[in-house]
């Protein structure tokens, strides 16, 4: 046995320390077999011999220099990169697996990295029966996408060590066959699971009501549990394995869930939860006509709540923010369905979630958004709000407040401009508008051209022509010269537009002639007004946007395509 | 300022909040408190400590990371090196791998950690072969072992 550098030994075959490698003992050739067998032992030797010495040669190599913990530490970064990205085919996302193929002694390190193992890959069955038997005794993170694969007996085997549970996402598709045998496995979770941090069900099939959790899911307690995430899981709240350790909490039902918590045993779940950081509750709202209102210092009040999202009617909604007090710092997002006509009263009980124990309304319809996004299609409108700057210096922060409407909105600017009335806009900064059609002139003029502080405006994906409009200045007449009909020039403080995508129209010679006019209008009011233009690259026999650069040579504007 | 002497009995005099994103100096300035003496780093070596103290500067004054969270739990942001970090880490391969050693010696986890993503990501969508070449590595696996691995490799192949 010889000692390497790093500790570990190797074995030296038996008759390696001949003076002369290639000497084969006896040197007759009478019996060809026997020389045979003596050359072939000789072979053997050597080639043990030769893998010896690379052994002892890889020991001196940077890699293989470092303790077997640093080691296992670069495969695990390897694994967590591979693995990472759930839409590769399954080849990549096990090619971490290449640092068991590289030499004896990274094989070593990585067999005995019982971590590396704790995902078994369940669409390679064989693997994952390997991977199961190589993590040994270590917490097991369980991933079943029900896509790739099928339920197997190494998933079983899996989710019944119920104490080596970490984390356990499952998704149950229509094309898993094991259905019914993942809820035999779950009922039969009634026991403690006591590194479990991460919960995540979700039934994937048409069949809503046929998955539910039993009412003593995991009543042996979840000291661990950090984040439950349930979809379409028939989910009651009383069989919830809630406590005080979940920080996030996300429950999406269908619309037809015929399990709604009474108030009471709302309240009394989400009094379980005082660290609770994230809230999404889909269709999962106490209905309102087991609500008994809370007087607003009765209220429940989550102070570590951070992201609050809800989906469900505006009548439930309206019943949730008077139950609950939240703390003005949560971004919001509320996905309303029901008669708009609602909003009203939904967005004044909106308003007490903003309030501070003072009284003092710090978010929320009673200070002026900066930033505003507003998004529609004929089934859809999407309003995002910012009242903090930060969305100014970065495009993905998360709105303080998303307003999401379902329903018809061929005809978007009544609802639009109601729910906008309810908001102080006064120090509005950013408007960014997509897919709206159907302009109203006159309304966007009224509500949003008479702003003092707009400076930019940004449109995706709309009729050019209708923005040019509602941006140009009126033709001079003899009482209002270049002014709008109140004598205010309307969005008095743009410095910069934005068209992306736009739609020219029919009459593409009208809107050129529009776009140049509002170019030079705004050039001549504004010095440092610029307008960036971005076309979607299409076939343009006409040379329309040739023409246009043409005709704004000279004009602050940028021109260009998407690739 | 705190003296540390290398392992090539080179003296640096350190800013106290800087070698402090070292847990190692850290817990050994609060065990011993204030102190004229060097600290020896019989494990660095000067050209190293020069490297782990450009580190250091950097990040000078930001919060120290939780230590040791959960990649898996972070996600995607697990996976990120940052601009600056991969320019810091554009270094010989015996450079590399002596920041890791000494960001480990030092108890530095953030570091350690771009250390070993650094190299991951060298490794990522190679071949063994490749493997082997970029790191010096002979193929010292018997036979047996190398049907073993033809066995294991169709699993990451044949999808």
């Amino acid at each position: 046995m010889d000692s390497l550098e790093n500790g570990a030994t190797i074995t030296t075959c038996s008759s390696s320390n001949l003076s002369n490698p290639l000497q084969v003992e006896g040197d007759g050739i009478d019996d060809i077999e026997v020389f045979h067998h003596r050359v072939d032992s000789r072979i053997y030797d050597l080639e043990c011999e030769i893998r010896t010495l690379k052994t002892r040669r890889n020991a001196a190599t940077f890699t293989c220099r470092l303790p077997a913990e640093l080691l296992s530490r670069i495969f695990l970064a390897l694994s967590h990169m591979s693995s990472q990205n759930i839409t590769d085919p399954v080849h990549k996302r096990v090619d971490w697996l290449i640092c068991t193929f590289v030499c004896r002694r990274w094989r070593d390190v990585a067999l005995s990295c019982t971590e590396l193992w704790t995902t078994p890959v369940f669409a390679v069955p064989a693997l994952a029966e390997t991977m199961l038997a190589r993590s040994k005794d270590a917490p097991l993170r369980i991933k079943f996408s029900g896509e790739a694969e099928q339920p197997s007996e190494t998933l079983f085997t899996s989710l019944s060590q119920l104490d080596r549970l970490l984390s356990v996402e499952l998704v149950d598709s229509e094309v898993t066959t094991g259905s019914s045998q993942i809820q035999e496995m779950l009922s039969s979770w009634t026991g403690q699971a006591p590194l479990l941090t991460t919960l995540h069900l979700h039934n994937a099939t048409t069949h809503a009501t046929t998955h539910t959790l039993p009412i003593d899911f995991l009543q042996g307690g979840t000291p661990s549990l950090k984040t439950v995430v349930l979809g379409m899981w028939g989910n009651t709240w009383e069989n919830l394995p809630l406590g005080p350790t979940i920080t996030c909490l996300v429950i999406a039902a269908s619309s037809t869930n015929p399990r709604r918590a009474t108030q009471s045993a709302f309240l009394s779940c989400i009094k379980r939860l005082p660290f609770l950081e994230v809230l999404t509750l889909n269709q999962m709202l106490p209905s309102r006509e087991s609500a008994v209102v809370s007087p607003p210092d009765r209220r429940l009040h989550l102070p570590r709540l951070r992201t609050l999202s809800l989906g469900d009617s505006l009548l439930n909604m309206d019943v949730f923010f008077r139950l609950l007090h939240v703390p003005d710092e949560v971004n919001v997002a509320l996905h309303c369905i029901g008669n708009i006509s609602m909003l009203e009263e939904t967005l004044k009980s909106a308003k007490t979630f903003a309030t501070k124990g003072d009284g003092n309304v710090t978010k929320g319809p009673q200070t002026s958004v900066r930033y505003l996004v507003i998004y529609t299609d004929s089934t859809r409108m999407r309003v995002d709000l910012w009242w903090k700057d930060s969305r100014l210096t970065s495009s993905t922060v998360t709105p303080d407040l998303s307003l999401n409407f379902y329903g018809n909105f061929h005809s978007p600017n009544q609802p639009l401009f109601r729910l906008l009335s309810h908001f102080v806009l006064e120090s509005l900064h950013t408007i960014h508008v997509n897919s709206f059609r159907g302009m109203d002139k006159n309304q966007w003029r009224t509500l949003l051209g008479r702003l003092p502080y707009v400076e930019t405006v940004i449109v995706d994906r709309g009729p050019l022509h209708e923005w040019l409009e509602i941006l140009r200045y009126d033709p001079p007449t003899e009482s209002q010269g270049n002014r709008t009909e109140n004598g205010e020039r309307h969005f008095p403080g743009l410095i910069h537009m934005g068209f992306r995508a736009m739609d020219l129209g029919n009459e593409k010679a009208e809107t050129l002639r529009l776009l140049v006019q509002v170019l030079k209008e705004r050039s001549t009011t504004s010095p440092s007004f610029k307008m960036d233009v971005i076309f979607g690259k299409c076939p343009d026999p006409n040379n329309n946007y040739e023409k246009m650069k043409q005709a704004t040579e000279g004009l602050n504007v940028n021109w260009s395509f998407f690739p | 300022m705190v003296l540390l002497l290398t392992s090539d009995n080179e003296m640096f005099s350190v800013a106290e909040d800087v070698i402090k994103r070292s847990a190692y100096i850290k817990n050994m300035l609060e065990d011993v408190g204030e102190s004229d003496l060097p600290i020896p780093l019989p494990n660095v070596e000067s050209n190293v400590l020069v490297k782990i103290l450009e580190y250091c500067e950097h990040y000078r004054g930001e919060p120290l990371p939780a230590s040791d969270v959960d990649p898996a739990e972070i996600g995607d942001r697990s996976l990120d090196i940052a601009d600056w970090d991969q320019k810091y880490m554009a270094v010989d391969q015996e450079m590399l791998f002596e920041i890791i050693l000494a960001a480990n010696y030092l108890d530095i986890k953030s570091l350690l950690d771009v250390g070993c993503k650094t190299v991951a990501k060298m490794m990522k969508g190679k071949s063994s072969e490749e493997i082997r070449t970029l790191f010096n590595i002979a193929n010292d696996f018997t036979p047996e072992e190398e049907a073993q691995i033809r066995k294991e490799n169709a699993w990451a192949e044949c999808r």
